[in-house]
């Protein structure tokens, strides 16, 4: 019994990751052609994405949107969910609903919405619109995220600091968000794989100008074969593997807390 | 050398925290939660809020630390009115029953977050730290973070923490709740010792009244949101107001009938107890203590019964004896001498004095 469930779990596990395992492979051939498996290898494919600004404009400025996406999306779902979980007024639950509605909208509606919007507005094609597109849907994560750190989290800290002098801004900044810091923490990095990843919403609403790399990979599949991809693709998988173990290694509670200096 | 603790070791000879309840009352949609308590703290005094759950004992307090807003009434601290003030304006120390201790900061700078809330230097603050953790005898575990400490240890750093700025007041609503019960005696002990070291007020809320009786200078029995009756622990033990207190605080004969002239009590069932006073009137029913009762041998002056079943419990034996009538009560006897002790089925005859037994109406 015991290796039968053994077993089902290995194939469901080379099922899951036997994909991205072929495509990182397949990036090391020293071929013209994707072979699989390669039959001389090289990293000139790597070399070549690396050496051409047709690949790293794109990735810089995926990496730039997904940061301030991150930084936005966090800050924004943060208090909106703060507000959702301890606030006390009439709608509450309506307000809730409404926040994270963008998760069940399709993307692709969504990307139409985005672009409408901003030629309505002229700013298609730029990275103002992808981050605030981005921005869109990576909110509603942080907040369903945010939420539940601040549902496990005990609304006495916040009354305890109170009554200890804390008025409600020094509550939040000195207790409650400290204290769901692995929530915030993962948000953070959702919402930064969300835009990093984003290529719906990317190509509504970039264009030659606002090129990201998803859109760049894009294009390329369309247009040529290409083995850059492949290396690209081992890449992109790479960072998301680090940035999510970085992030497992932040949320680990460390010793001492983040020293509180007033 | 300086003063242990500087700023509790100063006022520890000054008592203050006056604490006024006035009409306090708390109302949801079609329910009162607290429905309209008066009540008056002496500075430096020990008044236990007991009650059974629901109460009204957490929505009191809350209202004084300033979490809950009430509908109705007033607070007055040291003759000044609180009710309109934010919780941290009130210079009010909370004790809660999972001690709320910041997941993410050390023990010294949970204990030191009031003191940084007031903008101390952070010298005073490191000397008052040590001060209020020498004083619940935590010296040494300020590095650690509140996980790597016991239930006791995290409660101490929950006193420590409402101590240090000095409050005039402390709330502590089932502060003990959380431990076994053998650390609860030790805490309640160290609890006694730091209230008669500081001389400050305390508000406690509990529903276990061995703990209400052993601690308070008073204790306010809550019952439906109000205080059913105020007073010391004798008060309400040997002289309960209403037959709610008599079964709440301890055993309790709650035995109904009525005060006949000449005859005493006269129960329902026909059994005559001597009573308190020979006036016949309103009283309806009479509360007997289960100690309060001897046995005697049959045939000897008392109300004559048959022991119905016995528990012996080491330094006494609970008895429950039969009286005319069908009525059954509880005695309860201390073992002082074998031949005080009567053996199951065996007539005896119960012995009260009048003083001790007490009369309710209804
Ligand atoms: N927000 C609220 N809305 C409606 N009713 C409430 C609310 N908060 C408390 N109550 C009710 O008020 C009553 C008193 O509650 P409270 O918490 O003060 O009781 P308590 O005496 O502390 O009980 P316990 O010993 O169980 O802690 C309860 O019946 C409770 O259900
Ligand atoms: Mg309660």
């Amino acid at each position: 019994m015991r290796a039968v469930l053994w077993a089902f779990c290995g194939l469901l596990l080379v099922f899951l990751i036997a994909p991205i395992l072929v495509v990182m492979v397949t990036s090391l051939n020293d071929s013209q052609y994707m072979e699989f498996p390669p039959r001389t290898w090289s990293l000139r494919w790597y070399a070549n994405f690396f050496g051409s600004a047709q690949w790293t404009g794109p990735a810089l400025l995926s990496v730039r949107v997904a940061l301030v996406v991150s930084v936005c999306a966090t800050v924004l779902g943060t208090l909106a969910a703060v507000g959702i979980v301890r606030g006390r007024f009439r709608g509450r639950q309506a307000l809730e609903m409404f926040l994270i509605s963008p998760m069940i909208v399709p993307i692709v509606v969504m990307a139409l919405g985005l672009f409408f919007l901003f030629s309505a507005v002229h700013l298609l094609d730029s990275p103002v619109a992808l981050t605030l597109g981005h921005t869109v849907v990576a909110t509603p994560l942080v907040i369903v995220l945010v939420r539940a750190g601040l549902r496990a989290s005990d609304p006495a800290l916040e009354l305890a600091a109170r009554s200890l002098g804390a008025n409600a801004w020094r509550t939040l900044i000195y207790v409650t968000l400290p204290a769901i810091r692995p929530s915030l923490a993962a948000a953070a990095v959702f919402a930064f794989l969300v835009s990093f990843d984003e290529v719906v919403v990317a190509i509504f609403v970039g264009g030659p100008a606002s090129t990201t790399l998803p859109k760049r990979m894009w294009e390329t599949i369309r247009f040529e074969i290409d083995p850059t991809l492949t290396a690209v693709s081992s890449l992109l998988t790479l960072v998301a593997v680090f940035v999510l173990v970085v992030a497992a290694v932040v949320r680990r509670p460390g010793k001492r807390g983040a020293g509180l200096t007033v | 050398m300086r003063n242990e603790m500087p700023a509790i070791g100063a006022e520890a000879r000054r008592r203050r925290g006056a604490v006024v309840l006035r009409a306090l009352a708390k109302r949801y949609a079609n329910f009162a939660a607290v429905d309209g308590i008066d009540l008056e703290l002496a500075a430096g005094e020990f008044v236990t809020l007991l009650g059974p759950s629901g109460s009204g004992k957490t929505t009191t307090l809350m209202m004084v630390a300033g979490f809950t807003p009430p509908s109705e009434g007033d607070i007055l601290l040291e003759g000044r009115s609180v009710a309109a003030l934010a919780p941290e304006r009130r210079n009010i120390g909370v004790v809660f029953q999972n001690y709320a201790l910041f997941p993410h900061m050390s023990v010294e700078q949970n204990v030191g977050f009031p003191l940084r809330m007031r903008n101390q230097p952070s010298r005073t603050i490191a000397e008052k730290v040590a001060g209020a953790l020498r004083l619940v005898r935590l010296e040494g575990l300020g590095g650690r973070m509140p996980k790597q400490l016991s239930g006791g240890q995290q409660q101490r750093v929950a006193f420590a923490r409402a101590l240090v700025f000095d409050p005039d007041l402390l709330l502590m609503d089932e502060p003990l709740g959380a431990l076994d019960k053998n650390l609860r005696e030790q805490m309640q002990f160290e609890l006694k010792r730091l209230h008669a070291e500081l001389g400050v007020t305390i508000l406690y809320v509990t529903h276990d009244q061995e703990e209400a009786l052993t601690m308070s200078d008073r204790i306010a029995l809550m019952n439906g949101g109000r205080i059913v009756q105020l007073g010391t622990a004798e008060d309400l033990y040997e002289r309960p107001n209403s037959r709610f207190v008599a079964e709440f605080i301890g055993e309790s004969n709650v035995i109904e009938g009525r005060l006949e002239d000449g005859a005493g009590f006269v129960a329902v069932g026909g059994a005559r107890f001597p009573a308190p006073c020979q006036k016949a009137g309103d009283p309806t029913l009479m509360v007997v203590r289960p100690e309060k009762f001897s046995l005697a041998p049959p045939g000897t002056p008392g109300i004559p019964g048959v022991v119905a079943g016995l528990v012996y419990v080491g330094d006494f034996t609970r008895y429950l004896v039969d009286v005319e009538g069908g009525l059954r009560l509880i005695v309860k006897v201390q073992n002082r001498r074998t031949a005080d002790r009567a053996r199951d089925g065996e007539r005896v005859a119960l012995r009260l004095d009048p003083a001790d037994a007490r009369l309710l109406n209804a």
